[in-house]
């Protein structure tokens, strides 16, 4: 399968500040893919990458097998980017702001974007800067769908909107989710979660891992191991193993590369004394809370392992 | 074509108030100047503005201003400076939004422009047709000179406000490069008669270069730290040659130098009277002082004239002090009498050389830029009645200005853009003209226009009436003064004038005194040939 956007050692860095890390990314056409990672570490940056707005240090990126430093003009005729910083023409109304859309997309659908307009509960009449936050991320986003892009970025589309829109948005996302490839870099873990294909998680400008959400969630398990009586954590403990904690008889921890029963026999070996093993799936939520929260308790090992992860979606 | 007019029709919606304030003050303009023209100032020979039109005057800033709100708010309505504009993002092709610009400009600044001048020209009675090509030569020097600027600096500026701070920083680094001009260079005056030649606008074309490659750039590149680094640094650049470049270089190529004897039977030479001679006169200024210093003409052809463009001057003094002046550009000195012209040359220096020099005995080394002119094209043509409209072709239209009956206190006329370096003459009679049958009257002339009358500026209105009183147009009476008159039938006398050659002359004194005026109020440029002892030329 074709690759709708392809990173290669992508770097930017602001002064002394490495804003994104030697990145290498696959996204294939047709996934729904979702670029998750603390605040500041550089998902907005590797978008305007993306899209050209900023122009890499470093290493290079590819959408739509268009080198993304050449992507301008008419390749935009296939984007619908949304951001949730986005300057948009304030002074126009809903309607004007369609209208002078359309004249840039030759595929441009009217039916098309009457239904956006009716799915999403648009005004047509008030203007722009009269209108919500979450009414004009809708319009921003009817403007960007309408013309039936091949590749759909949205940039936190889903921060500080009500539950309400965000489900309008999400709908109006899926239904063309069968037609175009989709790369979101969200906050909203339980929302990614519910439609995305697949996720990667940056954090400090790096890449830490980036594979479908089925492959994610099936690696992933909460171990509780239950002692027949206390004992301490042994010095040496396989290296995907994240966060381990004791207390009295009972020792967790978060298992990242999870494999069935030959983890249970893992498990097993280290803790002969395991009087119950219980295995928990995760959501992506406790996922990227684990991995953050052991990449910043112990930032060096803890990339490691995660570096062990699958790097293709 | 169809994204071009796509984004002009999305400007014209977005600024239809602004557009409509700077049409307002362009169809102002079509109306209210001529209230100027009939206006009849006082009969002293001035022309003056009615105050009506004097406020109409408000009206070319104020189109000004709404050109640069529509340059400025166009520009940044696709900023170009940051990374979260909506259009970024989408299907802009950047040769086509500039040409949308562009487009925009020219509908709403260069056609209305086009337009003023047109009308303004036939209102004035004159037909535009054979002025289009100038009238689109001044359309692209205003595109040079205020859009491309403007255009350039909106692309690296955010925001209207930032935009007005930087022009803010421009105006003040003029001012600075002014002070420095001037210390570096020596007090000057304006020279609007140099021919147009390249070096005189490389610093200009330079910096338009400059604008022009920014504005690509960042259409092209959106490359803002390097764009603004161009124009700053092309904006520096271009203050420092126009300061290492002096006007030095543009009189020396200009005006060759020459000898003395090479330009005879012209004869130029530097009047020292000596210590029994009249002083010469100054006017004090902020720290600086207007010398007159007495320049003897004489062997001007018939047909022809001098005029003296620019001078410089070094002194120094036996105790070794030294001063030497930039070239000061003189005004209006034009001679065509054949005999012998003395005039006054007006040096300016600093308050604290003129205290050095004052009452001392220094050498004077001083080299004159001259213009020699010869007749061209005469039209002469009786006077009609006052205020009876008269053209004269390949000048202008002028009208006799109304005083009592058929007496004309002076003469007025307008030109398309700027009229040929002309000298007019007629006679004035000190009687009412009804009584003046016989009487041969008095010579009066004046000279208006400007031998470089064809070059393109940046102005917005196409019609001249520039003042220009024939000389002797009062005489002295025992109460005082009174005016002279023009009477129907008077033949008026246009003479045009054409560059013959320029040349710089150098005379020296070896022992020049300035001496100090006992009056430093008067500031009197009238220097008369003493009697009694000649004064001795010099050269």
């Amino acid at each position: 399968m074709n690759s709708a956007i392809h990173t290669q050692n992508l770097s930017k860095r602001f002064g002394q500040t490495t804003a994104v890390d030697r990145m290498n990314l696959d996204v294939s056409e047709g996934a729904i893919y979702a670029l998750v990672g603390p605040n500041g570490s550089g998902k907005t940056t590797t978008i305007k990458l993306l899209m050209n707005i900023l122009r890499p240090t470093a290493g290079r990126a590819a959408v739509l097998s268009i080198d993304s430093r050449s992507f301008a003009g008419k390749a935009f005729e296939r984007v619908g980017y949304v951001s949730e910083n986005q300057e948009i023409p304030e002074w126009m109304t809903v309607a004007a702001l369609l209208n002078y859309c359309r004249g840039f997309y030759p595929r441009w659908d009217r039916q098309l974007a009457e239904q956006l307009v009716r799915q999403l509960d648009l005004p047509l009449g008030r203007k722009l800067k009269h209108l919500s936050r979450g009414m004009r991320m809708k319009a921003s986003f009817a403007s960007s769908l309408a013309y039936r892009p091949s590749l759909i970025v949205l940039d936190e589309p889903f921060t500080g909107l009500d539950p309400l829109v965000r489900d309008e948005l999400i709908e109006g996302l899926l239904k063309r989710a069968s037609e175009a490839t989709i790369f979101i870099s969200s906050h909203d873990l339980a929302e990614i979660e519910t439609f995305a294909s697949h996720v990667g998680f940056l954090e400090n400008g790096r890449l830490l891992f980036s594979e479908e959400m089925t492959a994610l969630s099936n690696r992933f398990r909460e171990v509780t191991v239950t002692l027949d009586r206390p004992a301490a954590l042994a010095q040496e403990l396989p290296r995907s193993w994240l966060r381990p904690q004791s207390a009295d008889c009972v020792v967790r921890f978060i298992h990242s590369q999870f494999d069935g029963e030959a983890s249970r026999r893992e498990i097993a070996a280290v803790f002969p004394a395991a009087r119950d093993i219980s295995l928990d799936a995760m959501s992506l939520r406790s996922i990227f809370l684990a991995v953050a929260k052991s990449n910043r308790g112990n930032a060096s090992s803890a990339q490691n392992q995660a570096g062990t992860g699958r790097t293709a979606a | 074509m169809k994204q071009i007019v796509h984004i002009f029709l999305k400007d014209v919606r977005h600024f239809w108030v602004e557009i409509s304030i700077a049409l307002a003050a362009v169809i102002a303009q079509f109306w209210l100047p001529p209230f100027a023209w009939a206006y009849k100032g006082p009969a002293n020979g001035a022309v003056s503005l009615s105050p009506l039109a004097t406020a109409t005057l408000l009206l070319t800033p104020l189109m000004l201003i709404a050109w640069l709100l529509l340059i400025v708010r166009s520009v940044q309505d696709e900023r170009l400076v940051g990374d979260r504009q909506f259009w970024l993002t989408r299907p802009y092709d950047w040769k086509k939004l500039l040409a949308a610009k562009l487009l925009f400009f020219a509908a709403f600044i260069g056609l209305p422009f086009f337009v003023l001048q047109c009308v303004m020209l036939a209102r004035a009675g004159f037909s535009p047709l054979p002025w289009t090509p100038r009238i689109l030569l001044d359309l692209v020097l205003i595109g040079a000179a205020m859009i491309l600027p403007l255009a350039a600096i909106a692309s690296v500026t955010a925001s209207f406000g930032r935009m007005m701070l930087v022009l803010v920083g421009v105006l003040l680094y003029l001012l600075i490069g002014l002070v420095v001009s001037v210390v570096v260079n020596g007090l000057t005056r304006e020279l609007e008669t140099l021919p147009v030649q390249i070096e005189a606008y490389l610093a200009d074309l330079l910096f338009l270069l400059a604008c022009a490659a920014a504005l690509i750039l960042q259409y092209k590149r959106h490359r803002i730290v390097l764009s603004r680094l161009l124009l700053i640094g092309v904006f520096v650049a271009a203050g420092a040659l126009d300061l290492i470049a002096p006007d030095r270089l543009l009189i020396n190529r200009n005006y060759p130098a020459v000898s003395s004897q090479s330009i005879a039977p012209l004869a130029v030479s530097l009047i020292d009277y000596g210590e029994t001679g009249p002083v010469s006169s100054y006017a004090s200024h902020d720290k600086s002082v207007d010398v007159d210093l007495a320049l003897d003409i004489a062997g001007v052809e018939v047909g022809s004239a001098v005029r003296v463009d620019a001078v410089k001057a070094a002194f120094e003094t036996p105790d070794g002090f030294q001063w030497a002046s930039g070239w000061q550009f003189q005004e209006d000195w034009i001679t065509k009498d054949p005999g012998r012209t003395v005039g006054g040359i007006s040096l300016l220096m600093p308050e604290r050389v003129y205290a050095r020099l004052k009452n001392v005995s220094s050498s004077l080394k001083l080299t004159v830029a001259l213009t020699q002119l010869k007749t061209g094209n005469e039209i002469e043509i009786p006077l009609p009645r006052p205020n009876q409209e008269f053209s004269v072709p390949g000048f202008g239209i002028c009208t006799p200005l109304g005083g009592i009956g058929d007496d004309a206190p002076a003469l007025a006329c307008r030109f398309p853009f700027q009229a040929p370096l002309t000298l007019v003459s007629a006679r004035w009679f000190d009687r009412p003209c009804a009584q003046s049958r016989g009487d041969p009257g008095t010579p009066g002339s004046g000279w208006v226009g400007s031998l470089s009358h064809d070059a393109p500026r940046f102005a917005l209105i196409p019609v001249q009436e520039p003042a220009f009183p024939l000389s002797n147009s009062v005489r002295t009476t025992p109460n005082g003064w009174a005016p002279r008159n023009l009477c129907l039938g008077t033949p008026v006398t246009f003479t045009r004038y054409e560059l013959m050659r320029r040349e710089r002359v150098t005379m020296a004194a070896d022992s020049f005194r300035l001496r100090e005026n006992s009056n430093p109020a008067d500031s009197n440029r009238a220097i008369e040939v003493p009697r009694g002892s000649a004064p001795q030329p010099v050269n």
